[in-house]
This record gives C-alpha cells, structure tokens and sequence, in this order.
C-alpha cells in the first residue's frame, strides 16, 4: 500500500516522463526532419490526455476516476498505435520513419500506452492513496516536483499544438507529410508578391 | 485540426491549475470526442497511404 503523498509523487514522475516521451519525439521531429503523420499526431494525442489524468491527481489527490481517465485515454492513444503497427505488419509493406533502438516510434507508443494502462490499474489496486479523497489537500502548494511536471507538460502540448498548426494547417493532416504546410503556403505566397512587383 | 486537440488539452490543464475542474472535465470532453471523430476519419482511409 502507498501513502497518498508517495502516490503524487510517482504521478508528477510518470507525468515528466510522457513529457520526455513527447520532447524525444519533438526532437526527432524538428532534428532529423521526421515529420509526424496523423496517426503519430493523434498518438502524441494520446499521451497528452494521459497526462490531464495525472495532472488531475496532482490537484485534486490519487482518485479511481482520475485513473480511468488515464486508462481510457491510454486505449484511444494505443489504438491508433496499434492500427499503424497493423499497416506495417505484413512483410514487404514499408514502414513510416526511422526505427529508435530497433524498434519504430508507433511500436514504442504502444508498448508505452500498455505500461501505462497498466501502471493505472496497478495504482488502483493499491487502495490506500484513494481511500479517504475528501480529506486530501487540493492544489500544488509545496509541491514544486508537481508544479515542474504541469509546466513541462503545458510546454510540450502548446509546442505541439503550433507543430501540427505548422504542418496540417486549419484541415485534414495529409497521409504523408512532406513539409511544413502553412509554412510552405507562405513561403509560396511571399514568392507570387516578389514576382508581381 | 488536430492543432485544436493540442489547445484544447492545453487549456484542459490550465484550467485545472486554477481549479476549474468542471470546466476542465468539459474541455476535455469535447476533446475527446474530436479525437476519436479524427481517429475513426485516420484510420479509415488507409488506402490513401504509401505502403
């Protein structure tokens, strides 16, 4: 049994680390040009909505519905990982990026949504962290390790935000990206004013 | 628009930080909804990618 301050603890650390998970796909992105196709966007989706369950019991305490937010948001995420694995299943169709120690990003975002959703059931059976919620403190008040995950987390959806702005514009992400949409748009559009004057 | 997911799960968290639980949980609702409208539109045109 964990005590409920051990419990937000261990979730300010699993929120930093779907951060970091974020932050290395961010940079791979932005480093080596690997652009993220709608199926990887609405996985970064995924974790982002994992980390509203975390953030949840950061504020308001470990509480089973804030665990069940994390797991379904975790099933929605890993669908779509799952569904890209499936596209490149069978021998000989392709895959989408380059692999990371071995294995492709959408495979590492399964694996992770799994850990994820079990880790949260694993939360739940330790009943102790959500016996008595009335009672537990609401706020990030001295807790700085929290306070630190929120603003990482904020940080990367924000970015990602303006990312998939950049890339898919105001409508439908294409299948396979090749640039920065909007950016390309205006590149285009300062090119047409150059060529009238 | 995925973009708007990302915002709208952004300002889930915000208002969360100011405590604003309800109006987070329906931020979050409705982003949710989005996302599996976008997952359902993904993951159906498969055909349409390189493979």
């Amino acid at each position: 049994m964990i005590s409920p301050d051990l419990s937000r603890t261990l979730n300010a650390l699993a929120l930093l680390v779907i951060s970091g998970i974020l932050t290395a796909a961010f940079i791979d992105q932005i480093a080596n040009f690997d652009l993220p196709c709608p199926l990887c966007l609405l996985q970064r989706v995924g974790f982002v909505a994992v980390g509203f369950g975390l953030c949840l019991n950061l504020v308001y305490g470990p509480r089973p519905q804030h665990y069940g937010i994390m797991i379904v948001s975790a099933i929605i995420g890993g669908s779509a990982s799952v569904r890209q694995i499936l596209l490149h299943i069978v021998p000989g169709t392709g895959s989408y990026g380059e692999p990371f120690l071995g294995l492709h990003f959408y495979t590492w975002a399964a694996l992770a949504f799994f850990c994820i959703t079990l880790g949260a059931a694993v939360m739940l059976i330790l009943e102790r962290q959500v016996s008595d919620p009335a009672r537990m403190p609401v706020g990030l008040a001295g807790r700085p390790l929290a306070k630190l995950a929120i603003a990482v987390i904020l940080l990367v959806s924000a970015g990602n935000a303006v990312s998939a702005l950049l890339e898919c514009g105001p409508g439908v992400c294409a299948d396979n990206p090749t640039g920065y949409e909007l950016l390309d748009e205006a590149e285009e559009e300062v090119d047409r004013m150059e060529q009238a004057q | 628009m995925i973009a708007l997911l990302f915002v709208l799960l952004t300002l889930s968290m915000v208002l969360l930080l100011f405590q604003r639980s309800m109006p987070a949980y329906l931020v979050f609702g409705v982003a949710m909804l989005l996302n599996v409208y976008w997952l359902n539109f993904h993951i159906t045109n498969a055909l349409a990618l390189n493979l």
